[in-house]
């Protein structure tokens, strides 16, 4: 690895290095009270001191997260390939859907505590809303704009419609399909940590609600840092699945 | 200006071959509510058992609407398209297609690309699995005949845009069509690899004698390929004039260059002069 290669590889180690040491001098210099912003080391000892509680928040959310996310990817997946195999029903209904993704899905959680109590359903199921929607646009970009002449090339060849979706469009979908994913998944991380916080009896939003109201502070910033090292773990795993499968769509080379 | 030309044909087209393709006042028109748009009126063309024949005329007369005709992928508001003696009522299956765009599927080599109408049209449906092995030759033969080396497991992204096209076009003979559309296959592509695909095209043709119909906007490309070339009007389009091409103005690449060709290309342009002067 020559010395150009190794700095493009550390260069995110450094800025989020630079970030965690400006916040700690920043701390220290202004002398800055726990309660108000602790610096990294107390979030860290913090972490350090409750890591048992942490790690089943940990899970728990991860568990919502993960459920919602391959329900939100099945459901999205057939919904999409449905709108996008037929114009006249793209037309029909993206309005409804559009009208749909405009709900913030925070909203809907009240509705889902009415009807599913407290718990990890309510989570589970925003999580579910909120990322489904992206996949579903997705896949059905990805096989509505198939090309005409290709269609007309398939369709003279006595194609049926199941043949067309299962040899042409669900294979052109898949880079909008892991695309959408990335995006997705942190979605689904988000809508599950956001009811945790509303109507939930575990995992990181329940933890960062009973933290911030019985004012361990270092403990909430803790469950902060957790919580974007659990979402950039997600977005590298879907990064890593879209790699591997769709080098065709980046002509061979690496995306980002 | 030459305006005087009569919108019949000159010289009798298809010389005696039985009719394989036969569009007869044809009237098609795109959109449905009621600002509609007159795509072909009274569009009458006959196409030989065999031949090679090319359409030339203005950009958006219908060129490509007559295309879809034939194919059967869209049927006519008005007259008759027969193919192979069947009026046309649905998809034909008996077509090959290639465009200007290649249209390859980026995830599949090239060989599993002309694959592709195998695994998708019957009989050859049923039996792919079983049958791959000889398919995989009679693609290897055909990438060979087009002059295609070492492409077969390499990805279109891989290849440069006359060995795409190549490839297209053996995905639209590998089912052995009886009918091959062109729709201005070449019109993308640099001179040199433009003409060195014509004459791959004439010795396929040569060789199979498919019935051939070739859209182009270059006269010199359809007075080289075809037999006869059909002038459409501007839009609604209809033929306008048809001219036979005798076999020994374009035999070889040289005799493009003969004083006879270029009377013959200076001939057709006059007429799609006056189809561009004169919406019918
Ligand atoms: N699907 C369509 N819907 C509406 N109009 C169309 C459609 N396809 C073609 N047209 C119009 O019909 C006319 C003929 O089109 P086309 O056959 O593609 O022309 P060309 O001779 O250039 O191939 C053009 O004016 C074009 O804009
Ligand atoms: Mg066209």
């Amino acid at each position: 690895m020559n010395r150009r290669k190794l700095r493009q590889a550390m260069s995110p180690w450094i800025t989020a290095g630079g970030f965690f040491a400006v916040w700690e001098v920043a701390c220290l210099a202004f002398d800055i009270p726990q309660s108000i912003l602790p610096s990294p080391t107390d979030s860290v000892k913090a972490g350090i001191e409750f890591w048992p509680v942490i790690l089943s928040a940990s899970m728990q959310t991860l568990y919502t997260t993960l459920v919602g996310f391959f329900i939100a990817l099945v459901v999205g997946v057939a919904l999409g390939a449905l709108v996008g195999s037929s114009q006249a029903m793209y037309r029909a209904t993206n309005p409804l859907l559009i009208g749909f993704n405009s709900v913030p899905k925070v909203a809907m959680v009240p509705v889902l505590v009415m009807w599913f109590g407290i718990g990890s359903v309510p989570a589970i199921l925003t999580a579910f809303l909120t990322a489904f929607f992206p996949i579903l646009a997705n896949v059905a970009t990805g096989i509505a704009t198939l090309e005409p002449e290709l269609a007309d090339v398939l369709r003279s060849l006595g194609a049926k419609r199941g043949v067309i979706l299962r040899k042409v469009g669900l294979p052109r979908a898949l880079p909008y399909l892991f695309a959408s994913l990335k995006v997705a998944i942190s979605l689904a991380f988000v809508g599950s940590v956001i009811a945790e916080m509303v109507a939930s009896d575990g995992g990181i939003g329940y933890l960062l609600l009973t933290a911030s109201s019985s004012f361990r502070v270092p403990l909430v910033f803790a469950a902060l840092l957790v919580v974007g090292v659990l979402g950039i773990l997600m977005y590298v795993i879907a990064d890593l699945i879209e790699r591997r499968s769709t080098r065709w769509a980046t002509r061979g080379g690496g995306s980002l | 200006m030459v305006n005087t030309l009569p919108p019949t044909p000159e010289e009798p087209a298809s010389g005696g071959q039985r009719p394989f393709v036969e569009l007869t006042d044809v009237s098609l028109t795109y959109g449905d509510f009621g600002e509609g748009l007159l795509a072909l009126k009274d569009f009458n063309l006959s196409v030989g058992q065999g031949e090679f024949c090319a359409l030339v005329g203005p950009s958006g007369c219908g060129k490509s609407t007559t295309l879809k005709l034939v194919s059967g992928l869209r049927q006519p508001d008005a007259g008759g398209v027969i193919v192979a003696g069947k009026e046309v009522s649905k998809p034909l299956k008996i077509v090959g297609m290639a465009f200007q765009n290649p249209t390859l599927l980026p995830w599949r080599t090239s060989l599993d690309n002309v694959l592709l109408p195998l695994e998708i049209v019957d009989p050859h449906r049923r039996r792919f699995r079983k049958e791959r092995a000889r398919h995989v030759e009679r693609a290897m033969a055909l990438f060979d005949k087009v002059g295609l080396k070492d492409v077969a497991d390499r990805f279109p992204w891989q290849l440069s845009g006359g060995m795409q096209q190549r490839v297209s076009l053996c995905r639209s003979l590998i089912h052995e069509p009886d009918l091959l559309l062109l729709d201005e296959p070449f019109g993308a592509l640099d001179a040199f690899t433009r003409e060195d695909l014509w004459d791959t095209v004439k010795a396929l043709w040569e060789e199979r004698k498919f019935t051939t119909l070739l859209i182009t906007h270059d006269l010199t490309e359809s007075v080289y390929m075809a037999e006869t070339v059909h002038v459409l009007s501007a839009r609604p389009g209809r033929v306008i004039h048809s001219q036979r091409i005798p076999a020994h103005l374009r035999r070889t690449r040289e005799d493009r260059f003969s004083p006879a060709f270029a009377d013959t290309v200076h001939r057709l342009r006059q007429h799609v002069g006056h189809a561009q002067e004169n919406p019918s």
